[in-house]
């Protein structure tokens, strides 16, 4: 912590994060956020240190995703919470999907869930004559009926074209609902980088629910989405004396309100931890370790320092790494060389896609393109993501990126071109299309799954097993038809990006 | 809006529209909304029909304007023009469908002046104004089909006195779709009849063009594709006939009859077909009947889903299984005149087992109102007074089945517990599988 000064100075400088608003800045306003790019990895890297990086958009686009579905499915994964979705009922269709997922992880944990997600059901009246006096009713009958512990109110593409005042209604229910009431501003339309919606439930949690330090504590918010490492983080920091709190999901509103007290905040994406994290840090010196992430033997390790560093238990971390080295490093070597001489392709957020990258470089495995869901030119605290500067020290090859918002038509047009030996992605119904292709692919739905040591050893493992028997994909690739034309197949990946967007 | 809903049973207008398009091969949405509008829609519509998943263009492949704040301010019409242009080269189609969101409909873009212009080029391309605000999927699905029967389908073909078109079966709203049309027209093609049912896998884009031909429109629905079938008849001059979803050999053959009597085919041969198809079924039912009274197989049954699935099943269950029907929960959301068409159905059951029916959408509601009902019903059984029950719902009804002590069998939207391919339960072939489904659960922990 030597160089706090220079870390408060810095802050100052690169502010992004203004909790007097109810809303949150887009990614492309505060974290100089882009959607469309193609290139390669040092190019990227100079453009981001130059500031000449910019956003490109295109002349054919494809169904992604929108700020509501992440803010909103954040904030019921919290056990005892109501989250009303003002909004038209198709945008809540979510819910049925949402509700199952945390139930099943509550179950799982045997914790109880009573979270309920609604929708408000606007209807065309509505947007002729406004709905915030329903809205007000739905608010009170949601708390007088299902007694939840907090309120959260999404707005949505239509509430906010029709202008509905939504802040206004949560001011004048705060005197009259006894738990914390907040507006999450996450309308569909406000942000082509989706993972906005992160930074607005985070904003919701630090503006309505966080409350200020009474004492230190000796635990680290750990910024997850499925806790599925659970178990294996507790052990891991029991030995250097603290305690992870995983959020947001299976936490309780109560607990949410002591975030102000831990000894640090890590996350498993740095995409999802920029605003939480630093939001802490800036608002109650929660230090937030921005080390690369803990996927892979050089992020886990790096990041582990990190945290020892923090916490000022060096020692305690370096006798840790030296006994798990012992461990799985032999392991991790023997499976490395049956991994040699494959060649990857990723499509995945703008965190996980270069963390995987390092991590597949370690195990020997070529990365030929990276395709980025967005990226994030800055995190909060004003610096450069740093997984960008580790690759580009690291990389054994300047691989290509491109920055595409799940753009299908892309990833087909690359997968084709360099036919890789498998494709990896972390975002439902993506992976599926590189199949239909035939080409074998890898689904990180489990954020866990290249954590630490073990992590590592198990994805190398689970990589062999995916190209080991390919007969699923091979034989539904032989019998469909896929919808793109012989001309697009020809044309570069890039070819339907358009001029800057100044 | 009025009041809440709890996770809805149903997407938007927009999302109705947009996975009716989908299901068919070489038919390609464009939408015109939002970035989420879609996946959001796809999303649902995909795992709550037994994870459907991704078809010929949908899910991340659905080419989508992506409109953001810009074009609410400018407007999106110059967006949608570069959209369908580039779509019509990227995209190997047979039809062009340019739907529109909320956020669209809102801002007022000239849509038709857009899609006119394609038309005009000869390029096939249609368009329906979808708004989510405007309706559910049963909303979508009338809209879409208008915008099929009076911007794409044929005028002025020859009638062919021995086609029908099947529709009011909104694809993924009923999870069973695919194999409900199917065995309805294996039934119909057996009493000699042409049949297009436009929206199983072995559908092609090019029945819908022609579909103009047909003699009558059959909707398995007193709601869904009422509007559209009457589009279709001012139009092409069909008429169309509105029938329950029937399920298991009463239903049926009530069916078969009345389409029999419709064409005018000779009742013999429609008595025919109900005798050899009855025979085939109670080959089978016969042999389960021993383990039906030996345990005891019959249920005091609470019925959840649509207009079209809680009669259906209702009727099933007291036809053919010989159960009890304690209760009801309609969860379309309906006006006055379509309740009452939907209330009106379930004057054929028999008074003593005639259940109690609830209007509802809120699976919080339902399971409240039922557990408020049986604890002010007096307790025969020593336990509950409907023990022992089944539940015939959706995925969400299985914490009412928990609270009953019941059985649980997933059949109305959304199936998440469900793997749903080629089954179906209408019909024959459906009866008998939804009787080897249910006894299947019953017997699921031997």
């Amino acid at each position: 912590m030597s160089n706090k000064n220079l870390d408060v100075k810095m802050e100052v400088e690169f502010m992004t994060i203004n909790l007097n608003n109810s809303s949150v800045e887009t990614r492309e306003n505060r974290l100089g956020s882009i959607a469309g790019y193609n290139g390669d990895l040092n190019d990227l890297a100079n453009q981001v240190k130059c500031g000449t990086l910019k956003d490109r958009e295109r002349c054919f686009t494809q169904s992604s995703s929108c700020d509501a579905g992440c803010a909103l499915g954040q904030l019921a994964s919290i056990t005892d919470v109501a989250v009303i979705n003002h909004a038209p009922s198709g945008c809540t269709g979510m819910a049925s999907q949402t509700i199952v997922n945390h139930t099943q992880l509550a179950a799982k944990r045997g914790v109880p869930y009573t979270t309920v997600f609604l929708g408000t059901d606007m209807n065309e009246q509505d947007t002729v004559f406004g709905a915030t006096e329903s809205l007000k009713e739905i608010i009170i009958k949601t708390y007088q009926r299902y007694k939840p512990n907090a309120i959260f109110i999404g707005t949505s593409c239509v509430s906010g074209i029709i202008g509905e005042d939504v802040d206004s209604i949560v001011d004048e229910l705060k005197d009259e609902i006894p738990v914390p009431i907040a507006a999450v501003h996450c309308e569909g339309f406000k942000s082509k980088v989706w993972a906005t919606g992160f930074d607005a439930s985070d904003h919701a949690i630090l503006t309505s629910i966080v409350k200020l330090p009474k004492k230190k504590n000796n635990i680290i918010n750990f910024k997850n989405f499925n806790e599925s490492a659970r178990k294996e983080i507790i052990k891991i920091f029991a030995n250097f004396g603290v305690k992870p709190f995983f959020l947001y999901a299976n936490t309780t509103v109560e607990e949410l309100t002591h975030l102000s007290e831990a000894l640090a905040t890590v996350s498993i994406c740095g995409t999802l931890g920029t605003y939480l994290g630093n939001g802490l840090e800036e608002k109650y010196g929660v230090p937030y370790v921005k080390s690369i992430n803990p996927l892979g033997v050089v992020g886990f390790e790096t990041w582990l320092r990190e945290i020892g560093s923090v916490i000022n238990k060096p020692e305690d971390i370096e006798n840790y790494i030296e006994k798990e080295r012992a461990i799985y490093l032999p392991k991790i070597e023997e499976v490395k060389k049956e991994l040699k001489g494959l060649r990857a392709v990723l499509g995945m957020g703008a965190s996980y896609a270069f963390q995987v990258t390092r991590v597949l470089q370690e195990l020997g495995i070529e990365v030929v393109w990276v395709a980025s869901w967005h990226f994030d030119s800055k995190y909060d605290n004003g610096e450069i993501p740093p997984h960008l500067d580790y690759l580009v020290e690291n990389s054994p090859n300047n691989f290509k990126v491109s920055v595409t918002d799940q753009q299908n038509f892309e990833i087909l047009n690359i997968l084709n071109k360099y036919k890789p030996d498998i494709y990896f992605g972390r975002h439902p119904g993506t992976t599926v299309w590189a199949i239909k292709q035939g080409t074998a692919a890898l689904f990180l739905g489990d954020e866990f799954k290249t954590f630490g040591y073990r992590g590592t050893l198990d994805f190398a493992q689970t990589i062999l097993d995916t190209i080991k028997n390919r007969s699923f994909e091979k034989n539904l690739a032989a019998r469909i038809t896929l919808p793109y034309t012989q001309w697009w197949y020809k044309q570069d990946s890039s070819s339907l990006l358009k001029g800057v967007v100044e | 809006m009025s009041d809440y809903i709890e996770r809805p049973r149903y997407q938007c207008a927009l999302g109705g529209a947009l996975v009716t398009i989908t299901t068919l091969d070489r038919f390609i949405p464009i939408v015109h909304s939002a970035p989420g509008c879609a996946s959001s829609a796809e999303g649902a519509a995909s795992t709550g029909s037994g994870y459907w998943g991704s078809t010929y263009c949908n899910g991340r492949a659905t080419p989508s304007t992506n409109t953001l704040e810009k074009e609410i301010i400018f407007g999106g019409e110059e967006r949608l023009k570069e959209q369908i242009e580039s779509t019509l080269s990227m995209i190997d189609g047979d039809l062009f469908a340019v739907i529109t969101g909320c956020m669209t409909d809102i801002i007022g873009d000239d849509v038709r002046g857009v899609v006119n212009e394609f038309k005009n080029a000869g390029k096939p391309v249609i368009v329906a104004e979808t708004g989510g605000f405007k309706g559910n999927s049963s909303k979508g699905y009338d809209y879409i089909l208008e915008a099929i029967f009076t911007q794409y389908t044929e005028k002025g073909l020859e009638k062919n006195p021995k086609l029908v078109n099947l529709f009011g079966l909104i694809p993924t709203q009923d999870v069973f779709w695919r194999g409900n049309l199917i065995e309805l027209k294996r039934l119909l093609n057996e009493l000699g009849l042409e049949v297009n049912t436009f929206f199983t896998p072995s559908d092609i884009v090019e029945d819908l063009r022609t579909a103009s031909k047909a003699a009558l429109n059959i909707v398995f629905s007193d709601v869904h594709g009422i509007a559209a079938a009457k589009v279709f008849e001012e139009t092409h001059g069909t008429p169309f006939i509105s029938v329950p979803l029937p399920i298991g050999p009463t239903a049926t053959k009530e069916f078969l009859e009345e389409v029999g009597k419709k064409f005018e085919i000779c009742s013999n041969k429609v008595q025919e077909l109900i005798q050899k198809e009855n025979t085939w079924y109670y080959s089978y039912v016969q042999n389960v009947g021993d383990i039906y009274n030996d345990i005891d197989l019959q249920r005091h049954a609470i019925i959840v889903g649509d207009s079209n699935y809680s009669f259906a099943l209702t009727r099933f269950a007291v036809e053919e299984l010989g159960w009890i029907p304690a209760y009801v929960a309609v969860t379309d959301i309906l006006d006055v005149d379509e309740k009452e068409n939907v209330k009106s159905r379930f004057d054929i059951i028999p008074k003593d087992l005639r259940p109690n029916i609830i209007f509802e959408t809120n699976t919080s509601e339902i399971v409240s109102s039922i557990l408020d009902d049986l604890k002010s019903t007096d307790n025969v059984y020593g336990d509950l007074p409907i023990a022992p029950a089944f539940v015939l719902g959706s995925t969400l009804d299985r914490t009412l089945a928990v609270e009953v002590n019941a059985g649980f069998l997933s059949v109305s939207y959304p199936v998440t517990n469900r793997v749903v391919t080629d089954q179906g339960y209408a019909g024959y072939k459906g009866g008998l599988r939804l009787t080897t489904d249910i006894f299947s659960v019953l017997l699921g922990n031997r």
